[in-house]
């Protein structure tokens, strides 16, 4: 059982190799948990205080900043606090003991009847290798089902794998509502009562079907959400990325669960499909369709469930450029229901519970771009000796009062994770432009395209950190004039150590982009990281009477889409009616 | 990288250069003042007195009231003085002031000024060259400052360092050092400056311009560091295009 579990962010494992039980429900977080709210209570006293008030420019900065960070602490630490929640009550422990009830084969049973189960993996230009991989992982799930590859990547090589491996393939010749779009499509053909949903690099457990769908006992559950875990944590980006999120995952997630707020996450999730079809299809008209779909169910009274389990392992963003473009994606999906869709509004069909939780996804996003404002502030007081706090606060009650908030925080990060990550540390730090201008875009109604998070392209990472270089130059010239400053007068400031160091990180980020270019100019062999990530954990492929989709090819009332099927191991193309209105 | 985004990395780095330039010569310009701790308009005091001990009978001005050389500010009626006149041992023109044979002695102010306190009351006794009044006196205020200079500020001060002085109604005065007075507190010159300044002598004494007034004295030191020959660059280059 020590191995059984892969190595993600969010698997511990002490150094004899057993995994680390998780600390969530430990009383020693909660108890730090509490001494983090009173720091940020006094903390937050401390700013306010109108005695230790400094000049208006930087102190309304480090004011504005601080109320957002303190503010999403102190929420996200009330979520935490409620995470403490299992969802497996009774009656799922009842379905799951009858899930498989029939001894001759592997069908699914729910409440005494059979359910069809339809697994999509939607693909997008991801490497062969890694579809494959999540494909035949996906063929093998325990529990009889369906596995669908959705390629809106149009590749010919995975629709001959699709069909090597035992799935049905489609290919839409539309690229509309992009993945949303996709899964819409496929919703069309695929009429199973569950359907699970998958990125192409995510490759599920063999339980993952046992685990959720005896859940869908309550007629009341729209969609089971199991974890994002990552395992190629093998650049600073992918560590800084996937560790990220691991408060998220380990207790956000879990929290929202008691408020019925959990929201979807596109990938590892299964959903019932008439909740689906209760909202009109998978939300579309956004970058961030799994937040608003969640956000869309739970506006029409269902429930969703997440289990922090990890039933699916796969890649964190590898590249500046995939980070990039996932953090804008996400950022941008948040920036939306603030503005066009503001949770708190008395209008949306939400419990006190739901809209507090969307408002604080809502705005989570603007804690990324704090580290601008607060970066501001030592070139401030460097150049125009505009001082945030009052001088007569000695830098020691100062400081007490920062530890407080900032200790704390990465005390309880660190319990968290498990250690302490300089690289979360860094790309929090530096990733504001890319929060600044998922924000602008919402404001200014500005479209991007749309990008799956784990394609790698070639390009050197140094085209999408242009702000980050000008912000380096900038401060690390500041330093210099800094450094100058204090050698004149003898004596080493707050501001000049504070400007160090914030050049020091994004000097980091920096290097951590040099390593990639140059990993891209002269591209290694591959390690053979192949060995790691053997198939030992695919046990051996039983397909057993896979149920056929239903015959619904011109179902859809001929909707002007053209679309490729092929069923597995038949290789029969049938091409969908076209045209006829 | 792509070419537009050399672009605009090379033109982002120009204006990085071009904000930090700015900002160092503002810093730069910031380093070579220095803010007063405190600072206040003084004048010199002059005391008024009796050179006769007698009793005050009447006064004649209040605190407030201008005076000029001359005028008579109190009465004192002295029997010593009386005595001495009788017995002709002194003179009015020994005194220099208008006496009565009676032994009345006017006290007059000898400097233009206003009063600024009267400490001796009708019917008080005053003892011989006890003080009855005080005069700021005329055009004489100046700035009492108090910097806290590290030892290199406090080298780059000198008398004839020209100081803005910028007074509670923000009207901006300029002046220059005329005396410094140190001394060292933890490594720190606490030096209290003397400032003269043309404008505030020819104020007469009334509204702001009185003792007591707080004013903002703005040191110009003088810039020793690397980048003063670029200051001066500029500021000549200001002047010279009459900005």
């Amino acid at each position: 059982m020590t191995n059984a579990l892969p190595r993600t962010h969010l698997t511990r494992f002490d150094p004899a190799g057993r995994l680390v039980r998780s600390s969530e429900t430990s009383a020693l977080f909660v108890l730090i948990s509490v001494i983090a709210t009173l720091g940020v209570v006094a903390y937050s006293l401390f700013l306010l205080n109108p005695e230790n008030r400094g000049d208006v420019l930087p102190y309304l900065l480090v004011l504005v900043a601080e109320s957002i960070l303190v503010f999403q602490a102190l929420l996200s630490m009330w979520t935490i606090l409620s995470s403490g929640y299992e969802p497996r009550d009774f009656p799922y422990h009842e379905a799951k003991r009858l899930l498989l009830a029939n001894a001759d084969d592997d069908s699914l049973h729910l409440d005494g009847r059979v359910v069809l189960v339809d697994v999509f993996i939607t693909v997008y230009g991801e490497e062969l290798s890694t579809v494959r991989r999540t494909v035949e992982a996906a063929v093998a799930l325990r529990g009889a089902h369906r596995t669908w590859v959705l390629d809106d990547g149009r590749s010919d090589a995975v629709k001959d794998s699709a069909a090597e491996l035992g799935a049905w393939y489609v290919r839409r010749l539309s690229g509309n509502g992009a993945k949303a779009g996709n899964l819409n499509h496929a919703l069309s053909i695929a009429k199973g009562d569950l359907f699970a949903v998958f990125d192409a690099d995510f490759v599920p457990d063999p339980d993952f079907l046992i685990e959720t769908v005896p859940f869908f006992t309550d007629e009341n559950v729209a969609f089971v959400q199991t974890p994002q875990a990552y395992g190629n944590l093998t650049t600073v980006i992918a560590r800084g990325a996937a560790f990220m999120q691991t408060v998220f995952y380990r207790f956000a997630q879990r929290g929202r669960n008691r408020f019925n707020a959990a929201f979807c996450v596109g990938t590892n999730v299964i959903f019932r499909r008439a909740a689906i079809d209760d909202i009109g299809g998978m939300h579309t008209d956004s970058k961030s369709e799994d937040v608003w779909t969640a956000l869309s169910l739970h506006e029409r009274g269902w429930r969703s469930i997440y289990i922090p389990d990890v039933l699916a392992v796969g890649d964190a963003p590898e590249t500046i450029e995939a980070f990039s473009k996932q953090q804008l994606r996400w950022a941008t999906g948040g920036f939306e229901i603030l503005l066009t869709h503001n949770p708190l509004n008395p209008k949306r069909r939400l419990t006190g519970d739901q809209r507090i939780q969307y408002f604080v996804t809502a705005t989570f996003y603007l804690t990324g771009i704090c580290p601008l404002l607060l970066i501001l502030v030592p070139p401030l007081e460097i150049y125009f000796d505009l001082r945030p706090m009052d001088l007569t606060i000695t830098p020691l009650t100062w400081g007490l009062y920062y530890a407080g908030f900032y200790a704390m925080q990465i005390l309880l990060a660190w319990f968290v994770v498990g250690s302490f990550r300089w690289e979360t540390l860094t790309l929090s730090t530096v990733s504001f432009p890319i929060y600044t201008k998922a924000l602008w875009n919402v404001i200014t109604g500005k479209d991007v395209g749309w990008h799956v998070t784990g394609t790698a392209t070639r390009r050197s990472p140094f085209n999408f950190i242009v702000p980050q270089l000008l912000f380096f130059v900038f401060l690390a010239l500041t330093s210099v004039v800094a450094i100058w400053r204090d050698a004149n007068h003898g004596s080493l400031t707050l501001a000049t150590a504070w400007n160090v160091t914030n050049t020091l990180i994004l000097a980091a980020f920096i290097g951590a982009a040099l390593h990639e270019h140059r990993a891209a100019v002269h591209p290694r062999p591959a390690p053979a990281p192949a060995a790691e990530a053997a198939p030992s954990a695919v046990a051996p492929v039983t397909i057993v009477a896979r149920p056929l989709p239903a015959p619904v090819l011109g179902g859809t009332g001929g909707a002007a889409v053209a679309t490729d099927i092929v069923g597995p191991l038949r290789s029969t193309r049938t091409r969908a009616a076209r045209g006829g209105s | 990288m792509t070419w537009p985004n050399r672009i605009r990395l090379f033109f982002g780095l120009l204006v990085v250069l071009a904000i930090v330039a700015v900002c160092t010569i503002a810093f730069n310009q910031r380093q070579l003042r220095a803010e007063s701790a405190s600072a206040s308009i003084v004048s010199q005091e002059y005391s008024v007195g009796s050179i006769y001990a007698g009793t005050v009978t009447e006064q004649l001005v209040r605190a407030g009231d201008t005076v000029k050389a001359g005028d008579t500010l109190f009465l004192v009626h002295s029997p010593l003085l009386a005595r001495d006149l009788a017995s002709e041992s002194i003179t009015e023109s020994d005194l220099g002031v208008p006496v009565d044979p009676d032994g009345t002695l006017a006290v007059t102010s000898s400097v233009d000024g206003t009063v600024s306190e009267v400490f001796a009351p009708v019917g008080d006794f005053a003892q011989s060259g006890e003080v009855l009044a005080a005069i700021d006196r005329a055009q004489t205020l100046t700035v009492e400052a108090e910097f806290t200079l590290t030892s290199r500020d406090y080298g780059r001060m000198s008398d004839g360092t020209i100081v803005d002085l910028l007074l509670p109604d923000d009207r901006s005065i300029r002046g220059i050092v005329t005396e410094i007075d140190v001394e060292t507190v933890d490594g720190l010159a606490t030096s209290t400056v003397t400032i003269e300044s043309a404008a505030l002598k020819a104020q007469s004494l009334e509204g702001l311009y009185r003792p007591g007034t707080p004013v903002r004295a703005t040191l110009h030191l003088r810039d020793d560091g690397p980048l003063s020959g670029v200051s001066d660059m500029l500021r000549d280059f200001r002047e010279q295009v009459g900005l």
